[in-house]
């Protein structure tokens, strides 16, 4: 999918587990780690706030861009 | 940030689909036996014999014979009707566990748009052939059948062309909360 999810590697920097944020933020482990696998088919706009409140992100820290040609030069 | 607001609460549509659930169901195992009962036992007066019957039979004692063929004639639109109610009744119990569109809802419509219209073919096709069961009983020459159409039975039309417009709309929905149970 042309959209990255880097919730991983944000995580990852803040130092949080993904059971914590999901608590924090009110939606389920389970689509949490959805979310991250890039496996879901949208992000609420809440749910992006929340995110973004809780890591001291900004948006384009968690999603990317890749269109398709990128995307699997960048996979190799 | 505030937890968002549960789409169904205890305190709302749970407890009275339960309730429904539960009247429908009761209401679609007494249906048959009344019916039954009604046919065999009480004043015929109340019988839904063709229009041009009803002097022929004026004051005549029903024999037993005459019931039970009647009783036979009159269980069959309570037993589609008895099938409805229990297609209502899945449908509330799928409700109050909060399953509004799952598979069972979608079946169960689909279920009673089908009773719906059978019960709707056998309520306008009672009075015949209840005159015809009536009529093997009665002597030569005083036998006809009739057939009409009534305003119960335009409205029984009328709500089984409804359950199939919402069983439409239900299948759309289930498709609409599976596309949102992707977006988190």
């Amino acid at each position: 999918m042309p959209i990255t999810v880097n919730l991983d590697v944000m995580l990852a920097r803040r130092k949080m587990r993904s059971r914590d944020l999901a608590e924090k933020i009110g939606i389920s482990e389970q689509n949490l780690s959805l979310l991250k696998s890039g496996k879901v088919k949208g992000v609420r706009f809440s749910t992006l706030e929340a995110i973004c409140q809780h890591l001291q992100c900004q948006p384009g820290d968690l999603l990317e861009y890749l269109p398709a040609g990128e995307e699997s030069a960048a996979s190799t | 940030m505030n937890s968002p607001t549960p789409l169904l609460s205890e305190s709302t549509l749970p407890r009275s689909a339960r309730r429904l659930s539960r009247y429908a169901t009761t209401l679609a195992w007494l249906i048959a036996p009344l019916v039954v009962a009604q046919y065999l036992f009480f004043n015929t007066d109340s019988f839904p014999v063709p229009y041009g019957m009803t002097s022929l039979l004026a004051g005549l004692e029903w024999t037993l014979n005459q019931r039970l063929l009647a009783a036979a004639v009159g269980v069959l639109p309570a037993l589609a009707m008895m099938l409805a109610l229990l297609a209502v009744g899945r449908i509330c119990r799928e409700y109050a566990a909060a399953r509004l569109f799952s598979d069972a809802v979608l079946g169960a419509y689909r279920r009673l748009a089908m009773t719906l219209v059978a019960t709707t073919a056998l309520h306008w096709l009672q009075p015949t052939l209840l005159g015809l069961a009536l009529a093997l009983t009665l002597p030569p020459g005083k036998r006809f059948v009739t057939l009409g159409v009534g305003s119960d039975d335009l409205l029984l039309i009328l709500v089984t062309a409804l359950v199939f417009l919402l069983g439409s709309v239900m299948r759309v929905a289930q498709r609409v909360q599976s596309e949102n149970a992707e977006i988190v």
